[in-house]
């Protein structure tokens, strides 16, 4: 139900990655300022609710635009003096989505502590569910004009954030914790590496019994086979073709971005990539009893040799 | 949209008494800034039971409940159950469900998941719809 912004990180000095990481939430909040508002700003340790194990450090109202700015540096200073509290500081930034004229709770956060960085990324853009709206992906998707700023202009803006500290490497729009769910969540995405797109869809190949590939590729070194076909000129040709079939935006230039017209579009492309890809690993690739039948082969033939000279 | 469950599940048996969403925000005088659970109802066990049921976020699913079950108890209403339904648990890092309890992990410590002193339940939408309750047993 997010979307999750992972930074490369270029410094690791952690206050001036926090800073930066700040300083991008900020920007993403006046990209969608006029649907997102603010309320107040809330910074936890450890997790964002007590039951979650987290402790709420401070919280500070904000309903007024022109003093988000100092709010948000005052946060940093009161994160700063703390070590402990900057290397597990969860800084919510709670409000309202207003699209569509449905109202939705909502949230930008921006995560330190190490396993929600993990699950949610750096930076995570939500909405609570309320009535139908499920997630910030119902809200996105509600209205196909809404979406080409929302999601479109977004990826376009913010693909390009870089400052001394950070560079953007990933954004995903999906459901739940996108980063954790396997690639038919997602609804929109941008990769500046496509090769992690690539690893991400073969990751949950693996998983997807209607495929049948776990047994060829779970022996296999996935990012080398994601790295390898991607060079192959025909494979990029048809990820077109895919995406195209399936109303996603395709964008690949030395990055990727993925955007499905409709909330399914993307999901629908994946659905037909692994289908395209499933027969073609399982006539190029081993599968796994072939591997692990030679290696016992090759063992029994190396001990005889060794025996027959002893 | 995509919906786990789109009713009070009936875990504990019959039920007297559901306020949805819009009801319970209308009870407590929520703004919209507030989060809120999907359902607040009665069993006729005198079961009151507070149950966030289209969870896709567990994260943010706990954080619905407890400001719910705050709310609630603030108002002087009362809470037996705190029930999550999900489709799936244990993609989100951190989470652990056994016999329909959640757990939290960190590191090798698992503890239970409990809000105000309720211990969370979690319940697949697949176990509801096929009606393996407690009630069933």
């Amino acid at each position: 139900m997010t979307i999750s912004i992972g930074l490369r990180k270029q410094l690791y000095h952690l206050e001036s990655r926090t800073s930066s990481k700040i300083s991008l939430a900020y920007k993403i909040l006046n990209f969608y300022d006029a649907y997102f508002d603010l309320s107040r700003i809330e910074i936890w340790s450890e997790a964002p609710n007590e039951a979650l194990g987290g402790q709420h450090r401070t919280q500070i109202e904000c309903r007024e635009k022109s003093r988000i700015k100092d709010v948000l540096m005052q946060a940093l200073d009161i994160v700063r003096k703390d070590r402990d509290l900057l290397e597990s500081m969860i800084l919510m930034m709670r409000g309202v989505w207003t699209i569509s004229g449905l109202k939705v709770p909502g949230y930008i956060c921006v995560n330190n502590e190490e396993s929600s960085v993990k699950t949610y990324g750096d930076i995570e853009v939500g909405a609570y569910s309320r009535g139908e709206v499920t997630d910030i992906i119902d809200l996105f998707w509600m209205d196909s004009t809404q979406t080409r700023h929302l999601v479109n202009d977004f990826l376009s803006q913010f693909s390009k954030f870089y400052d001394e500290s950070h560079s953007v490497n990933y954004i995903v729009f999906g459901i739940g914790a996108p980063l954790v769910q396997p690639v038919t969540e997602w609804s929109a995405s941008y990769h500046r590496r496509p090769t992690d797109f690539l690893y991400k869809v073969l990751s949950t190949m693996k998983k997807e019994p209607r495929i049948g590939v776990s047994s060829y590729l779970r022996l296999i070194y996935t990012r080398g086979i994601a790295a390898e076909l991607y060079k192959i000129e025909n494979f990029k040709k048809t990820l077109e073709r895919i995406a195209y079939r399936n109303s996603v935006e395709l964008d690949a230039r030395s990055s990727l971005k993925l955007v499905g017209k409709y909330q399914d579009s993307y999901k629908n492309m994946i659905n037909d990539l692994m289908i395209f890809l499933g027969p073609v690993f399982k006539r190029s690739l081993p599968e796994d009893q072939t591997i692990t039948t030679r290696m016992a082969d090759e063992i029994n033939r190396e001990i005889n040799r060794q025996s027959s000279l002893d | 949209m995509r919906m786990s469950c789109r009713s009070f599940p009936s875990i504990y048996g019959p039920v007297d008494e559901i306020h949805d969403e819009d009801g319970l925000r209308t009870m407590l005088n929520l703004h919209d800034h507030d989060t809120c659970a999907d359902y607040y109802g009665h069993y006729k066990n005198c079961t009151w039971a507070v149950i966030e049921c289209k969870s896709r976020h567990l994260r943010n699913a706990i954080t619905q409940l407890t400001e719910t079950v705050r709310k609630l108890r603030t108002s002087g209403k009362p809470v037996n159950k705190v029930i999550v339904i999900a489709d799936t648990f244990g993609r989100e890092k951190g989470f652990v469900r056994r016999d329909h309890i959640l757990y939290l992990k960190r590191g090798n410590n698992t503890k239970p998941l409990i809000i105000d002193g309720i211990t969370v339940e979690g319940w697949q939408a697949e176990e509801i719809r096929r009606g393996t309750t407690l009630y069933d047993y």
